[in-house]
């Protein structure tokens, strides 16, 4: 978990001077939702797939093999 | 005269035959009952009985037993989409006292479609009825938890991107926040995902599509796949014969079991006879993993026969689902996301009292 908070500080260092409009905040936003929910709830790399395969099968609409 | 009396018992004949399959009813029945059959969780037992009107029914009868699973949905898919609209099994089975039984998982919600066709003598009667499985409740109240996480989320970041408008400070924190959040979730998932992957896909299960046994006696117990390579959404043949060394053409009793060996799961079971001591089953393996097939068999009619036990691993292909069910399912929770982050946002604006500016402050970076 170290990297992950070391990351998250970089980041929010980064961001501090970043001024975007709110449109430009959503959409990004939605982006990055995008990315997570597939990685966890379609991806089909081996690794990503095997761990998160039963709560796929548990979430009722999540098309798996 | 004599040709009336050739008409008169052939139709006296036609007619026993008649009353015969009049007589006989066929019943499927589960157990447990279908409404509390858990899709993917446990097998349940499919019951054949032929039964007659005044009694139950002793005696043998051949089967004929074909199962499809339930059409594919307009919109949501279920955990195994092209498992959906295809055929799950056909086989044929002698069972004495005419009752079979299959031990079956049901992989998937649904209407499943299963036609029975029941022979004994001259009578024959045919069954085509609907099993109606319902989605397990957990499944149900897990998937009511992502929705409520959705839209938290989203309502999260819209009240978050609401006040963020009317506040350059918040302006600048609101967006690494939501990120640094994002982040978060991703490296919690990533970090996770360094987990063993299927036994299957690392090689450690050996995997063959044909097997043989023999016995002590000289006695031999075959069984292969057709094909080699078992897929999911199409249906695979097993065949099995039993042949004795001294003797020949009598009844064997077969009792044939698949387990997933992903989850360590009977997924079908049954027992029948053959007459010739030959089968052939087809099946449909639902799940892309390693699976055991056990078949063991002995004569019918010599109970204190020791069964001669056949098993096999075998492989089956998994298909990854269309990426239009994909695309779809994902545009569906992103849209839930989306709608609950405006309302939020317009709710947070409304309730500020205030225009939304066009940009939340400073030059666009």
């Amino acid at each position: 978990m170290e990297p992950v908070f070391k990351y998250a500080r970089k980041h929010i260092r980064l961001t501090r001077t970043l001024n975007l409009s709110t449109t430009r905040k959503a959409v990004v936003l939605l982006a990055i939702a995008g990315v997570v929910i597939y990685a966890v709830l379609f991806s089909t790399t081996p690794a990503v797939h095997d761990y998160f395969h039963e709560l796929r099968h548990k979430l009722m609409i999540i098309p798996c093999h | 005269m004599r040709q009336f009396a050739i008409l008169f018992v052939g139709m006296c004949i036609a007619c026993a035959g008649l009353f015969a399959a009049d007589e006989l009813d066929l019943e499927i029945r589960s157990d447990p009952p279908v409404e509390a059959i858990k899709p993917n969780v446990d097998a349940a037992k499919l019951i054949f009985q032929l039964v007659k009107k005044d009694g139950s029914f002793t005696g043998s009868a051949q089967f004929h037993i074909e199962m499809y699973s339930p059409p594919k949905n307009t919109f949501f898919s279920t955990g195994f989409p092209i498992v959906e609209g295809t055929q799950l099994l056909c086989g044929d089975f002698t069972a004495e006292n005419g009752r079979l039984e299959l031990a079956y998982l049901f992989p998937i919600r649904g209407a499943y479609r299963i036609k029975a066709t029941a022979q004994t003598g001259s009578a024959k009667i045919e069954l085509d009825q609907n099993f109606q499985i319902r989605e397990e409740p957990e499944v149900v109240r897990y998937f009511s938890v992502l929705m409520a996480l959705l839209v938290s989320f989203g309502a999260v970041s819209g009240i978050v991107l609401g006040r963020s408008a009317f506040s350059r400070a918040s302006a600048q924190c609101s967006t690494a926040a939501i990120l640094a959040f994002l982040l978060l979730a991703a490296g919690t998932g990533q970090s996770a995902s360094a987990h063993e992957g299927h036994p299957q896909a690392d090689g450690e299960i050996k995997t063959t599509d044909r097997v043989e046994a023999v016995s002590a006696r000289g006695d031999r117990l075959e069984m292969r796949l057709i094909p080699e390579l078992a897929t999911v959404g199409q249906m695979a043949a097993l065949e099995g014969v039993f042949i004795r060394k001294e003797k020949t053409g009598e009844a064997v009793l077969f009792t044939l079991s698949f387990v997933n060996l992903d989850h360590n799961k009977e997924i079908f079971r049954t027992e029948f006879q053959s007459p010739d001591g030959k089968f052939r089953l087809q099946h449909q393996f639902v799940d892309g993993a390693a699976h055991r097939i056990e078949l063991s068999a002995r004569p019918a009619m010599e109970h204190t026969f020791i069964p001669l036990i056949a098993e096999m691993n075998i492989a089956v292909h998994a298909i990854h689902p269309p990426t239009r069910i994909v695309m779809r399912t994902l545009a569906f929770m992103l849209g839930v996301v989306a709608l609950s982050m405006g309302l939020a946002f317009a709710v947070t604006v409304k309730l500020s009292g205030r225009a939304v500016p066009a940009s939340s402050g400073g030059p666009q970076g």
